[in-house]
């Protein structure tokens, strides 16, 4: 109720995403050659393959989307506060994670849009050249030319680029962001269970069922040590505090999530239905594509990139993500959490 | 000797072998994921050649404006010489556009403009577009080499 089941949305979304992309690797080719038409053959040959290739790029969007309410409703709600600010930090890298994924999946189809988001992603790796060569070392300390090197495993762009992105949208990014989602739903644990305020009111539970489980499964106030406890102070999961109101997991909770999840792949089933996933023309590097426009997730950094690549390429991402994961750290103010503001 | 039950010693020698034993292990995996960095770039790059010939110099009459595409590559001819300009805008690698009309070289992405001698008219590129090197080359070939880059003006006289 307090947190609008954000974060298990987007649980399945992730398992929507995963399932999907495991099924479409099947007959994705990440060549230059093969990987174009692979799609168009996802898409017109392989039975349901449109289908599935609508679900796990409306899955995409759908997941960068509920990624900026979660956080936002953790921010209004003051629940990036201690204890949880170490899991604040956790979700913002799950965020930058999510956005690497999007836009490494956005690169695979080898169309148009693809080709020239590696090409100006390339060049913003490369963008750091703008302060060397100002600052006239770029003879000596190429960083950026090394960073679009490791991006590209070539000069240009072309297959080694595109096998990279691949290994890196199906490998490392999503082990990557299964062992920090692990954590994430660990430290919830750790830090006092599901984001509430201290003083609900039985007004404010009314419609939710009793449950009589959890006034005899928990002690008012538990004196023991759990497991995996090492490395967070105090005893109890919620420290210094009996369990107010409290639902139990099973089946309570468990029930609701599952109604969650329900709603949420019912919803991205329909999308899919209803509309298809875009597909521009076969990548042609000779002719850019104009306008060539960035995903409305990075609309507004591409904005910025018009006028420097470092300052919007990498200068303000970094400064973005450095002040997300600060946030908890500068904010001395006290507050309740589990609220937002002014209700 | 008395000992106080009450106060742990700061250190023992088993806090000792544990935080020697998780440091070795941070730092073999620290080294590990370093080394492996390496691998990243490749030591020789998979790109075709970057030198090709153009042809001999009286293929190119002052006035010439020919563009390989493929090789993203523009030769100039003019009353001075010869030259050869990459087309690919230095802000973020789209193909730039030859306007003869106009005599200056158009980005679509971001609409940053170069003159015909590839300097900057309008930003956001932060430099002008490379020049390469153009060079005469047995049997009265020019060849063009995008591992050498020129400073501004440079022309191969003929």
């Amino acid at each position: 109720m307090f947190t609008m089941g954000l974060g298990i949305a987007l649980l399945s979304v992730f398992v929507v995403l995963a399932v999907s992309g495991v099924v479409l690797m099947i007959y994705f080719q990440p060549s230059v050659e093969g990987a174009y038409n692979s799609i168009k053959d996802i898409q017109s040959v392989v039975p349901g393959g449109r289908y599935l290739r609508n679900v796990h790029r409306w899955g995409a969007y759908m997941m960068v989307a509920l990624v900026f309410f979660h956080m936002a409703r953790v921010f209004f709600t003051n629940s990036y506060k201690g204890p949880r600010q170490f899991n604040w930090v956790v979700g913002v890298l799950l965020l930058v994670l999510t956005l690497a994924l999007a836009f490494t999946g956005y690169c695979l189809p080898w169309d148009q849009l693809a080709y020239w988001a590696i090409t100006i992603g390339s060049n913003i790796a490369a963008s750091p050249a703008e302060i060397t060569d100002a600052l006239g070392i770029t003879d000596k300390f190429d960083i950026g030319g090394l960073q679009r090197d490791f991006m590209l495993g070539s000069k240009s762009v072309g297959g080694p680029a595109l096998l990279r992105f691949y290994w890196g949208h199906c490998i490392v990014l999503p082990i990557m962001m299964m062992i920090l989602m692990v954590v994430h739903v660990w430290r919830i644990r750790k830090d006092g269970g599901l984001s509430r305020p201290s003083d609900i009111t039985d007004d404010e539970l009314e419609g939710t069922p009793r449950d009589e489980l959890a006034e005899t499964a928990f002690q008012q106030k538990p004196d023991k040590t759990y497991g995996l406890m090492c490395v967070v102070p105090d005893k109890t999961p919620a420290v210094d505090r009996g369990p107010e109101q409290t639902v139990s997991t099973w089946p309570s909770v468990f029930y609701r999530e599952m109604a969650i999840m329900s709603l949420v792949i019912v919803s991205l089933m329909l999308l899919s239905v209803v509309f298809n996933a875009p597909l521009k023309e076969m990548a042609n590097p000779a002719v850019p594509e104009n306008p060539a426009k960035a995903p409305w997730y990075f609309l507004a950094l591409q904005e910025v990139i018009s006028y420097s690549a470092f300052a919007g390429g990498i200068m303000l991402p970094t400064l973005s993500v450095l002040f997300l994961i600060l946030i908890p750290y500068l904010d001395r103010e006290e507050g309740q959490s589990g609220r937002s503001y002014g209700c | 000797m008395s000992h106080d039950e009450n106060v742990e010693p700061k250190c023992c020698r088993r806090d000792f072998l544990g935080k020697a034993g998780v440091s070795a292990f941070l730092t073999a995996v620290g080294l590990a994921g370093v080394g492996s960095l390496v691998g990243l770039s490749p030591s020789v790059m998979p790109d075709p050649s970057k030198q090709f010939k153009i042809g001999p110099p009286q293929d190119f009459p002052p006035g010439t404006a020919r563009v390989f595409e493929e090789e993203k590559v523009v030769v100039i001819s003019d009353e001075e010489g010869i030259y050869a300009l990459s087309l690919v805008c230095t802000h973020l690698g789209c193909v730039v556009t030859l306007d003869k009309g106009r005599e200056q070289f158009d980005c679509p992405c971001h609409g940053s403009k170069f003159t015909m001698e590839g300097m900057v008219m309008k930003p956001p590129a932060p430099r002008s577009l490379d020049r390469y090197e153009v060079s005469l080359v047995s049997g009265g070939q020019m060849m063009v080499d995008q591992n050498v880059r020129l400073g501004p003006n440079e022309k191969l006289k003929v």
